[in-house]
């Protein structure tokens, strides 16, 4: 059963899941893209180079998690969930099995990312006191994925009542925060919500970190 | 007559030339004094309206604090714990000398936040008083930190940036100084150098990509000394731009303000007096007497402090995993416990 779903899922999403892993395959490559040689500057060009590609891989996680979220519910919105309902499975194992090969997908990326990140930095010979993280960071890009897919898989499998009352309490954030503005009141309700989404503790907390594939 | 023609032409040329620089330097000059003026007026409508507005002064040791009365309370506890810190810091020094300028708090609009902490306020109204106090030092201690002074406590983030200075710029020192070497720390720090600052801090192979990658603006001379070291390897023509003014250094500014800041937190009460009595003294002996610690056991602790710091592998904690796993658990749950398709 698991492997109809996949291959399901496959064929609805393919352009986009071969697309993201062909960019996480190409970004670590073209991060340490170049010819490094034992230049005493050496350490000063790669960090530069993995610092200034460092915020590709969060935007990455992020698009993946998106693409493949969207893919999950799409094809069964757009046929009223008539495929679905055809099984003889209960929706609560049907939308188990969509989501883990959502989650298989995600892997596939993320493998794409490691090879990537592998072959850029075996090619290099690191200075002192530098290190390659490729299995470290695609551990990251991995947690990362997860999280914003299951954020965005339950979102977008919400009813419409549920989706609408979302989006009602979005508008009132908007309307709030632009009435506590008018009013002065130094309160800021958006930033509070969006504060909480990437705190310390929040869902997508694993968002924040250094993203570097070389660091000291 | 033609040859007189031609010089003729060629002087009118110049003047030309001569009396359209003149027009544009007065263009210039005419700017700037209607922007000078244009500024005035805009500091004197300033004055005016905080005059209207500021209608009572906090007055907490030197620090003084023109303010509504609305806002008097919270202006009058960070100010307390203000000066508290100052005088903690400078001691005696933050008496002495002329008194500081009045500050401003507030405008006729604010309102302060709900959710306003009084130490951020505190640390805020000290901020002007440790520049403030600081400039009032000798030239050497200032020229060694570069005009930057240690106004508190270093950020994690500062931490993290002095770390990777030590390991992306090829100096002689900072390797060994990341290993904890204490002599290697001061030359990074500036502290132990000889007459030729370029060679004590660089081996000559790392001085052409030194000059490419100088961001000081430089021209006409030490523009092509900078191309000729950058791209010819001429290390003579690298000796002659990389002056000690000009030259990278091993670790930047924050780096001596934290060797400061650790040498005033070593050395307790009177920390901030015992490094600026004697100014004709050399910085390390300074800053030796200010922390009471022999200046290689403070460089350790900075050498320590550095690289405790350092960020290493990105990979997620034991935290992050749980968290993810926890969170991604509980709204999948959410998800699929329903019973409705649309």
């Amino acid at each position: 059963m698991f492997r109809a779903v996949l291959m399901s899922f496959w064929r609805e999403s393919r352009l986009a899941v071969i697309l993201l892993a062909g960019i996480a395959l190409a970004v670590p490559l073209l991060s340490l893209r170049g010819t490094w040689t034992t230049d005493p500057w050496t350490a000063w060009d790669l960090l530069g180079a993995a610092a200034r590609w460092s915020p590709g891989y969060p935007v990455i996680a992020l698009a993946a998690a998106m693409a493949l979220a969207a893919g999950a519910w799409w094809p069964d919105h757009r046929t009223k969930h008539v495929y679905a309902l055809t099984l003889p499975v209960a929706r609560s194992r049907y939308l188990w099995l969509r989501y883990l090969a959502g989650l298989a997908l995600l892997l596939a990326i993320g493998a794409s990312l490691l090879v990537g990140s592998l072959i850029a930095t075996l090619r290099i010979t690191l200075p002192p006191l530098v290190h390659a993280y490729p299995v470290a960071l695609t551990l990251r890009f991995g947690l990362a994925g997860l999280s914003a897919y299951t954020v965005l898989f339950a979102l977008s499998g919400l009813t419409p009542r549920m989706a609408r009352l979302i989006v009602a309490v979005c508008c009132a954030l908007v309307i709030v925060t632009v009435a506590a503005e008018l009013l002065s009141l130094e309160w800021n309700p958006i930033a509070t919500v969006v504060e909480a989404l990437l705190g310390p503790y929040s869902p997508l907390s694993i968002f924040r970190a250094r993203w570097m594939l070389i660091d000291v | 007559m033609s040859r007189r023609f031609v010089l003729t032409i060629v002087v009118l040329v110049l003047w030309a030339v001569v009396l359209s620089a003149q027009d544009s330097a007065a263009m210039l000059r005419g700017m700037e004094t209607r922007l000078d003026s244009l500024r005035k007026v805009a500091a004197r409508a300033d004055s005016v309206r905080f005059q209207y507005f500021a209608t009572d002064t906090v007055r907490v040791g030197g620090l003084r604090i023109a303010t509504s009365a609305a806002l008097r309370p919270v202006v009058e506890a960070a100010a307390a714990e203000a000066w508290d810190s100052i005088v903690a810091r400078f001691g005696a020094a933050a008496s002495e000398g002329a008194p500081f300028p009045v500050m401003q708090f507030g405008g006729p609009e604010t309102v302060l936040p709900r959710s306003l902490d009084r130490r951020e306020l505190a640390r805020g109204l000290a901020g002007p008083l440790h520049q403030a106090i600081w400039r009032r030092q000798d030239s050497r201690i200032d020229t060694w930190l570069r005009g930057g002074f240690p106004t508190g406590l270093l950020s994690e983030e500062d931490l993290v940036t002095i770390g990777s200075q030590l390991v992306r710029i090829p100096a002689r020192s900072n390797r060994a100084c990341l290993d904890g070497d204490a002599s290697a720390c001061a030359n990074s720090l500036g502290l132990r150098l000889g007459a030729d600052t370029l060679a004590e801090w660089y081996s000559p192979d790392a001085w052409p990509g030194l000059a490419a990658r100088m961001d000081w603006p430089v021209t006409g001379r030490a523009a092509w000394l900078r191309d000729r070291c950058a791209d010819a390897r001429a290390l003579d023509a690298c000796h002659a731009v990389l002056t000690p003014t000009i030259v990278l250094q091993p670790v930047g500014g924050s780096g001596r303000q934290l060797l400061v800041t650790l040498a005033l937190e070593a050395g307790g009460a009177g920390a901030f007096g015992r490094l600026t009595a004697d100014s004709g003294a050399t910085i390390e002996h300074r800053l030796s007497a200010a922390s009471g610690l022999p200046v290689d056991t403070l460089l350790f602790r900075w050498s320590h402090a550095v690289s405790a710091a350092l960020p290493g592998s990105p990979a997620p904690s034991g935290m992050d995993v749980l968290l993810t796993l926890a969170w991604s658990t509980a709204v999948l749950l959410l998800a699929v416990r329903g019973s409705r398709w649309r």
